[in-house]
């Protein structure tokens, strides 16, 4: 019809689709359609804003669960079959579909500055990927069946499916795991020595043997993860971190040790120093190191009870059971005035 | 199936007519104009005799197509509870399904015509078909496709993704 023609030369026609309208197009983009549609034009970025994303950092990546389609709502952070993971932003507390078939049957055990993401997989398989990236997006790791607690896998069959079992070091004994507790578990934090994913770069993990340290360095000849031997008094490592050009283990009693040697060329030199020794008052259940205002600081949490619960061959802790309690202690406060370091503990309710 | 209904004992159809905003009428039927929440909101208030409606912002060739949508959308509803009511298996709801997806399968600027309507009129189901569409159209494209398909001119200053 010749009616049709006289409007199929307006421009920009976008600009008088109404707002509430465009609000649910936007609402079933995925994420990078929508980092896309953002810079299309001015009228595209102040729709989509508040998404315009250097002010949505950090994202928080949590199970995407869809509300258009499928009102089935699941509270499961299982992995499995998951290729849609949502990202949570802390701005306007909305979630945001993205759609990562790379992650599909992965877990992410860590996340580094950049996008960068480790993940692992069941079937041992162990990568840093970066959906941030339009290419070179995955980095294959070492295996988990080359860290240095892994002492075999084991094929069962049973009823005819095949599955695979890996024979874990604990306490001097060898033990078997199933292979979605072995991804679900085995790698407790990663730390990385650089945003940038080059030659050199290590990236360290607590590993569940022990809760000791290993280290991958990319580019190096080794193509194994290397353990660093453990110091007196090195119990059993919570928390991970990389300030300041060195890497950082806060233990199971608060004590912080950092890892020398790394610059070596030779991996066998390195070694674990204590460097503070454990903060005074009671054990607590979990502690973190972290960095905050260009400081470093030990996070203690106190957890009583610690509600687990078994299932999807890991444990998880209960989604609505919030720590009563954290305490912030300065390490380096405690280094510099070791006698009054007590008053200088703060105690914040979470 | 045998007729088992007389058609000169069914009541007349109580109709409606639309006008577009370039002047034509389309005389449509009562329930085929009801799928319009607007139209529904106001209907029961407005005498028999006087069930025009004035649609200002719609076109006649867009009032065609939402038309004959609305009329699908009934005739289909009636088919599916039918089959659902006698227990015989139906596939109608696959394929309205489809039916749907061939509709929508329309050049961009037919695809803003249809939205803006399905908006100004409120066909909820439309409304939906024409969002997941514009979503689907922009799904996978670089800004630049987008523009192009859009006919849409670039005013930003800088595109993040122009040097990926």
């Amino acid at each position: 019809m010749e009616k049709s023609m006289k409007v199929a030369c307006l421009k920009n026609r976008l600009e008088v689709v109404p707002d509430h309208v465009l609000e649910l197009v936007i609402e079933r983009l995925c994420l990078p359609d929508l980092y896309r549609f953002g810079v299309v034009s001015k009228h595209c970025k102040s729709v989509c804003d508040p998404l315009q994303f250097s002010d949505h950092l950090p994202w928080l990546i949590v199970p995407f669960i869809n509300n258009i389609n499928n009102s089935t709502p699941t509270s499961s952070m299982a992995f499995d079959d998951t290729k849609d993971v949502g990202f949570f932003s802390l701005r306007d507390g909305k979630v945001y579909k993205a759609e990562l078939p790379e992650l599909s049957n992965r877990r992410i055990c860590g996340s580094f500055p950049g996008g960068w993401l480790m993940t692992v997989h069941e079937n041992s398989q162990v990568q840093l990927f970066n959906p941030l990236r339009s290419s070179s997006r995955i980095i294959h790791l070492p295996p988990l069946t080359n860290f240095p607690g892994v002492v075999d896998t084991i094929e069962r069959n049973e009823d005819g499916v095949s599955s695979r079992f890996y024979m874990v070091s604990v306490c001097s004994r060898d033990v078997l795991r199933s292979s979605k507790f072995m991804r679900d578990t085995y790698i407790i934090k990663v730390a990385m020595s650089s945003s940038l994913v080059s030659e050199g770069t290590i990236i360290m993990a607590i590993q569940a043997t022990n809760q000791t340290l290993a280290f991958y360095r990319i580019g190096g000849d080794q193509r194994v993860w290397t353990p660093i031997a453990r110091a007196v008094g090195h119990g059993m490592l919570h928390d991970l971190t990389y300030y300041n050009g060195k890497f950082y283990a806060v233990h199971n009693g608060g004590c912080v040790f950092i890892v020398n040697g790394l610059e070596e060329t030779r991996d066998t030199s390195t070694s674990l120093e204590k460097i503070i020794h454990c903060p005074p008052g009671d054990i607590a259940t979990q502690h973190y190191v972290v960095e905050s205002s260009d400081d470093l600081l030990v996070v203690r949490r106190n957890v009583s009870p610690f509600p687990l619960i078994m299932g999807h061959g890991g444990i998880s802790l209960e989604p609505t059971f919030i720590p009563p309690t954290t305490k912030f202690l300065n390490p380096r406060l405690i280094i510099e005035f070791p006698l009054s370091s007590l008053a200088r503990i703060r105690e914040e309710p979470l | 199936m045998k007729d088992s209904f007389n058609p000169s004992i069914e009541p007349p159809k109580k109709t409606v007519t639309l006008v577009s905003s370039d002047g034509y009428d389309f005389e449509v039927e009562e329930e085929v104009a009801l799928e319009s929440q607007v139209i529904k909101d106001g209907f029961e208030d407005k005498a028999v005799d006087d069930r025009e409606y004035l649609l200002f912002n719609v076109h006649s060739d867009t009032l065609e197509l939402i038309i004959k949508y609305c009329e699908k959308h009934v005739s289909s509803r009636k088919s599916i509870s039918a089959a659902a009511a006698s227990s015989s298996s139906s596939n109608g709801e696959e394929a309205l399904k489809e039916w749907d997806e061939h509709f929508i399968s329309v050049d961009t600027n037919t695809l803003y015509d249809i939205l803006m309507a399905a908006d100004y009129l409120n066909i909820k189901s439309l409304l939906d078909l024409a969002i997941q569409k514009v979503a689907d159209t922009i799904h996978g494209r670089s800004p630049e496709q987008i523009r192009k398909k859009f006919n849409i001119e670039n005013d930003s200053i800088i595109d993040p993704w122009a040097s990926e």
